[in-house]
C-alpha cells in the first residue's frame, strides 16, 4: 500500500481521536464544577495529540501529493505559499484556532466561551495575515471581537438567570450535554466528509486549467486599497444590498427585542395609582 | 517545501473549524452557545473562502468574505435579539425549553 493510499486512512485515524477528544471534553451532568476530572485530561491529552497528527499529516500530504500542472506543462507544486516563515505561523495560527474552538462548545460557562472565542477570532486572523489578507484580518478581529462579541457578551449578562448560592455554579443546561455520542459523530463525519474528495488526486487535477492560467499573474496583495477597488469595482450592487440588510437587521432586532419592554413601560406608571383608592379586590384571593 | 502553507492545510483549517462549530450547536443546550457555535462554523468558511481566494490569485475570496462578516454581524444581531425575547418568555436559556415547537 502506497502512502498515497494511506493518507485518507490516517485522517480517519486523526479524526477518531479529534472525536474522542471532544467527546471527553464535553460538558457531562454529575459535578457542577470545572474542576478537569480524570476524562477531562484524558481529553486534553487526545486532543493535543489529534491536533499534532492534523498539522503532520497536512505537511505531510503537501510534500507529496500537492502538484499542479503548470504552463509549461511539467507538474510542479504551485499550490503552496513558499515562505517558510509564514508557513510555520500559519500552522500556529491555527492549531490555537482549532484548540480554542473546542473550548468554546466545551467550556461550561457561557462567558468563557465567549472569551475562547475571542481567542479564535485572533487566530484566525492571524491565519489571515499569513495568506495575505491584511485588510480582512484586521476587519475580522474588529468586526468580531469588537462588536459581535460584545453583542454576546451584553446578552449573557442580560439573560442570567439566578444560577445558584455559589459564584462558580452555572446552569443544569450547562453541563448536561444534549446526545454527545450522535453530535460529535454527526460533526466528525462531516469533516470526514469533507476531506475525503481532497484526498483524491483527481480532484486536484479537475481545477488545474484554472490555477495554471492565474499562476502567472502576480498574486494581490489584501490592502484596504486593493480591497476597495475590488469591491466598488465588481461588486457594488452587493455592497448596496449589504447596506440595506443591515440597516433591515438592525430595525428588525430591536423592534423584536423591544416588545416586552415597552408592555412593561406601559403598565409600569398606570398601575401604582388605582390601588389604594378602594380595599383590594384579590387580596385575599390567594390565601384561602 | 514542507514548512510553507499549502491549499490542503488551508482546507483542512476551515473545515476543523465548520465540523466543531456543528458539534457545539448540536450538543449543547445554551441558546447563547448554540449562536456562538454558527460564528465559528462562520470562522471555517471564511477560511476557505480567503485560502481559495489567495490560491487563485484574486481578491474575489477576501470580497466573498467581506460579506460573510456583514452576514455574521446581522445574524448575532437578530439571533440575540430572538434569544432575549426567548429567554423573557421561559425565564431560561435551555433550548429544551422549546421542546413543545416540535408538534
Amino acid at each position: 500500500m502506497t502512502l498515497e493510499a494511506l493518507l485518507p486512512w490516517l485522517f480517519y485515524l486523526i479524526a477518531v481521536a479529534g472525536a474522542a477528544a471532544v467527546y471527553c471534553l464535553l460538558p457531562r451532568g454529575g459535578s457542577r464544577r470545572t474542576v478537569p476530572s480524570r476524562l477531562a485530561a484524558l481529553g486534553s491529552v487526545l486532543g493535543a495529540a489529534a491536533l499534532a497528527g492534523l498539522i503532520a499529516w497536512s505537511v505531510l500530504f503537501q510534500r507529496t501529493r500537492i502538484y499542479t500542472w503548470s504552463l509549461d506543462r511539467e507538474w510542479r507544486p504551485h499550490l503552496a505559499v513558499e515562505n517558510p516563515v509564514q508557513g510555520w505561523f500559519f500552522y500556529l495560527f491555527a492549531a490555537i484556532a482549532i484548540g480554542s474552538a473546542v473550548a468554546v462548545i466545551v467550556h461550561p460557562r457561557p462567558i468563557y466561551s465567549a472569551l475562547y472565542f475571542v481567542l479564535t477570532v485572533l487566530a484566525v486572523g492571524g491565519a489571515l495575515l499569513m495568506l495575505q489578507a491584511e485588510f480582512l484580518a484586521v476587519a475580522l478581529v474588529l468586526i468580531y471581537a469588537g462588536a459581535i462579541l460584545v453583542t454576546y457578551v451584553f446578552v449573557i449578562m442580560l439573560a442570567r438567570e439566578s444560577p445558584g448560592p455559589g459564584p462558580g455554579d452555572v446552569g443544569g443546561y450547562d453541563v448536561r450535554s444534549r446526545q454527545p455520542l450522535a453530535g460529535v459523530l454527526a460533526g466528525f463525519l462531516l469533516l470526514a466528509a469533507i476531506v475525503t474528495p481532497m484526498c483524491d488526486r483527481a480532484n486536484w487535477y479537475n481545477g488545474i486549467e484554472k490555477l495554471a492560467f492565474q499562476a502567472e499573474v502576480e498574486p494581490p496583495d489584501g490592502s484596504p486599497d486593493a480591497m476597495g477597488r475590488e469591491l466598488y469595482q465588481s461588486h457594488v450592487l452587493g455592497i448596496e444590498l449589504a447596506g440595506v440588510l443591515l440597516v433591515v437587521a438592525i430595525v428588525g432586532a430591536v423592534a423584536v427585542a423591544r416588545k416586552r419592554i415597552e408592555a412593561a413601560e406601559a403598565a409600569g406608571p398606570v398601575r401604582p395609582p388605582p390601588l389604594p383608592a378602594g380595599p383590594p379586590p384579590a387580596g385575599g384571593g390567594p390565601q384561602r | 517545501m514542507s514548512d510553507s502553507i499549502g491549499l490542503l492545510s488551508v482546507l483542512v483549517l476551515g473545515a476543523a473549524l465548520f465540523a466543531i462549530g456543528l458539534v457545539g450547536f448540536l450538543v449543547r443546550r445554551n441558546l447563547i452557545i448554540m449562536f456562538l457555535s454558527t460564528e465559528v462554523m462562520l470562522q471555517g468558511v471564511i477560511v476557505t473562502v480567503v485560502g481559495f481566494g489567495r490560491f487563485y490569485h484574486n481578491l474575489r475570496g477576501q470580497a466573498f468574505a467581506v460579506f460573510l462578516l456583514v452576514l455574521a454581524a446581522v445574524e448575532a444581531a437578530v439571533g440575540l435579539g430572538l434569544v432575549v425575547l426567548m429567554f423573557r418568555r421561559s425565564g431560561t436559556l435551555d433550548s429544551e425549553a422549546w421542546r413543545s415547537l416540535k408538534e
